[in-house]
């Protein structure tokens, strides 16, 4: 890997969320989200960010746009340090990485027509002067998303369109101001499935034309094989497994992957004669959690040392990373 | 699988809307028979009219109907002749019930969930109170929840308990068909296999007969045995899972399976373009027409009815039977 090329590295990040029990008191707990996240992703390439709801997904894609500030570790975007750069000092940073959200109905101002929709980054970030050009930007996004004929859509209200239109002009607007990292949050979750592959496949052809690299959230395994490069499998705040997404859909090493994997629906008819062997239970709070592996109470593989020791990420082949004490080399 | 007993038959089912804007003909030419033990999957995309479909079988609809029509025999019995009172006291509930769409979030947050799993068997068949919630404790434990939580609140229990109480709640009447409406669609993975899993287990302990409704084809094949894909509310291909899974005939039951991503092959899921039509004013002839490839003159100018492809199985396209 050539270090010019990587757009994003996060080092062992943290975002600890604070909770106090009662009004006065002084007790602090922390809740978890994000617990020790590495990883890095390179400029036009897509990373899955696989997990359940609560394994911290989203509040490690929010942290990575800095929404949220972090409580340790580090954040680089084209190898500057964005860490704990001020807020004011980001207004650079909100150009080059955008945020595609999950609920389409819910992302846009209802008196806005599209086209204003679209203009108000523009007009934010002040990057496009003249009236006339703005609107030749506005209509080449919409032309990028597919929202053809442009004068059909730009001046519709959000209540006038469908979800996967809404939600294709949600991605308008995260490429918009020329970002190089789009962060796309559940992007199809609230959408049909046939939309839901229309939408992946256009977020798909964005992201190789302009060189985009892509953070996709999802909780949905089986997508994330036709549209990124590589994987990370989360669980309470921490990342059990990590490799290309090909190895981790053919060769998964954690129990946790192995259990998703198992439950994810594959259509097959003969699926109905047989029980599906997942674990049962529900994942951890993260309140204080212990200091052991987070899946430990529903792993079916379970031993001594995975109740009293959190396992570091064992590298099982090149480039395949698990946190898992089955993958200690002794 | 089937014991071959038709518990319900439906006969050219009809619903249309009243509405500002127009007459919505939500649906039309609805005919399927369910056996016992049978689990019929009601598929497509949102808009089709599976929720309504599921609505009119027990009746609960809105008021601005404008027709409601056709036959529905359950058990031979054609209960679209029952009056409101006798359909809610000898149909809804006692023989077909249903877990309702987000049904884990429409408990009411003031009361225990075992007062509310145990309600209809209050409501419905006179039982005391304290029986009732005897008997909901015994399904919430087979439920696989301990049966302490019949005492909780529900902002107590997670989204995967609550709907298993909701399934509590379905079952406490001893039905005979249960519909369920999308009835997984906001779980996570891990818990929804365990939902399905309980799903298959209690349908082969009460010998029930489920209609389930779902837009994933995926999860439609852990329970079905037969398929009917609707669209813009007709349903246009109905069949044996077993067919319909390796040989689905309409174009948009193949669309459909085309654009499931699967984790067990290489084929790149596919979409089908164009979304579902307006019911106010659908197309004229084939209803998916405007959307598939394969359409010619015929397809817009005359609507196929359900032409009889092999053993049950029967398609709404002209590309079948004498039709081309």
């Amino acid at each position: 890997m050539n270090s010019d090329t990587r757009l994003l590295e996060l080092e062992d990040l943290r975002k600890w969320f604070e909770i106090r029990r009662g009004f006065l008191s002084s007790r602090v707990n922390y809740v978890k989200a994000v617990d020790g996240v590495t990883f890095s992703l390179e400029e036009g390439k897509a990373v899955s960010l696989v997990g359940e709801s609560g394994s911290g997904k989203t509040t490690l894609g929010k942290t990575i746009l800095r929404l949220y500030e972090p409580n340790g570790g580090r954040i680089l975007f084209q190898g500057k340090d964005i860490t704990h750069t001020k807020v004011k000092d980001l207004k650079w940073y909100r150009r080059m990485a955008s945020l595609v959200q999950q609920d389409p109905f819910g992302a846009f101002a209802s008196h806005f027509t599209v086209f204003r929709a679209l203009e108000e980054p523009l007009l934010i970030h002040n990057t496009v002067k003249s009236r006339e050009e703005r609107a030749e930007r506005v209509f080449k996004a919409l032309e990028e998303v597919r929202l053809t004929p442009v004068e059909d859509f730009a001046y519709k209200y959000p209540h006038m369109l469908s979800g996967g239109q809404l939600q294709r002009v949600a991605i308008a607007r995260a490429i918009i101001l020329e970002p190089r990292l789009i962060v796309a949050d559940e992007p199809v979750s609230m959408l049909d499935a046939s939309v839901r592959i229309e939408i992946l496949t256009l977020l798909r052809r964005l992201q190789e034309r302009l060189r985009l690299g892509v953070i996709y959230i999802t909780h949905d395994l089986a997508t994330t094989r036709f549209f990124s490069e590589s994987a990370l499998i989360m669980y309470a705040g921490h990342v059990m497994e990590k490799a290309s997404t090909r190895e981790v859909l053919r060769n998964p090493l954690h129990p946790y992957t192995k259990a998703l994997l198992i439950a994810t629906p594959d259509p097959n008819p003969q699926n109905r004669s047989r029980f599906k062997e997942v674990p049962p239970g529900e994942p951890p709070a993260l309140v204080d959690p212990p200091k052991n592996c987070r899946f430990s109470p529903r792993c079916p593989r379970a031993f001594d040392k995975c109740f009293k020791e959190e396992p570091p990420e064992f590298e099982a082949a090149p480039g395949h990373w698990v946190k898992c004490w089955l993958y200690e080399r002794s | 699988m089937s014991s071959g007993k038709t518990v319900l038959s439906v006969r050219d089912l009809k619903l249309y809307y009243r509405t500002r804007k127009g007459v919505v003909k939500a649906l039309e030419e609805i005919n399927f028979d369910l056996e016992k033990e049978d689990v019929l999957a009601v598929v497509g995309e949102s808009g089709c009219g599976k929720s309504t479909l599921a609505r009119a079988l027990v009746r609960v609809l809105p008021r601005n109907i404008h027709t409601y029509e056709g036959k529905v025999f359950l058990n031979g019995r054609n209960v679209m002749e029952l009056d409101e009172e006798a359909f809610r006291r000898e149909v809804r509930w006692k023989k077909i019930s249903i877990v309702f769409q987000g049904a884990m979030n429409s408990f009411n947050p003031v009361y225990k969930i075992g007062q509310q799993v145990a309600e209809p068997l209050v409501i419905h068949d006179n039982v005391e109170k304290k029986e009732a919630l005897k008997k909901a404790r015994q399904l919430i434990e087979l439920m696989g929840m301990p049966g302490v939580f019949a005492e909780r609140y529900p902002f107590e229990l997670s989204g995967g308990m609550k709907q298993r109480a909701a399934i509590a709640m379905a079952l406490i009447t001893n039905p005979e068909i249960v519909i369920l409406d999308e009835p997984t669609s906001a779980l996570d993975v891990l818990t929804q296999a365990n939902i399905i899993n309980l799903l298959k287990r209690i349908k082969n302990e009460f010998r029930l007969s489920y209609i389930f409704i779902t837009h994933d084809l995926g999860l439609a094949s852990e329970l079905a045995n037969k398929v009917a894909v609707i669209y813009a509310g007709k349903i246009v291909e109905l069949s044996s899972a077993d067919v319909f899974y390796t040989e689905p005939k309409h174009p948009y039951s193949r669309g459909l399976i085309a654009s499931v991503p699967t984790l067990t092959t290489d084929r790149k899921p596919e979409f089908i373009s164009g979304a579902p039509p307006s019911l106010i004013d659908p197309p004229s002839g084939c209803r998916f027409h405007p959307r598939c490839r394969f359409a010619w003159d015929k397809c817009s100018a005359e609507e196929p009815g359900m032409i009889k492809v092999g053993e049950d199985h029967l398609v709404r396209c002209w590309l079948y039977g004498d039709g081309k």
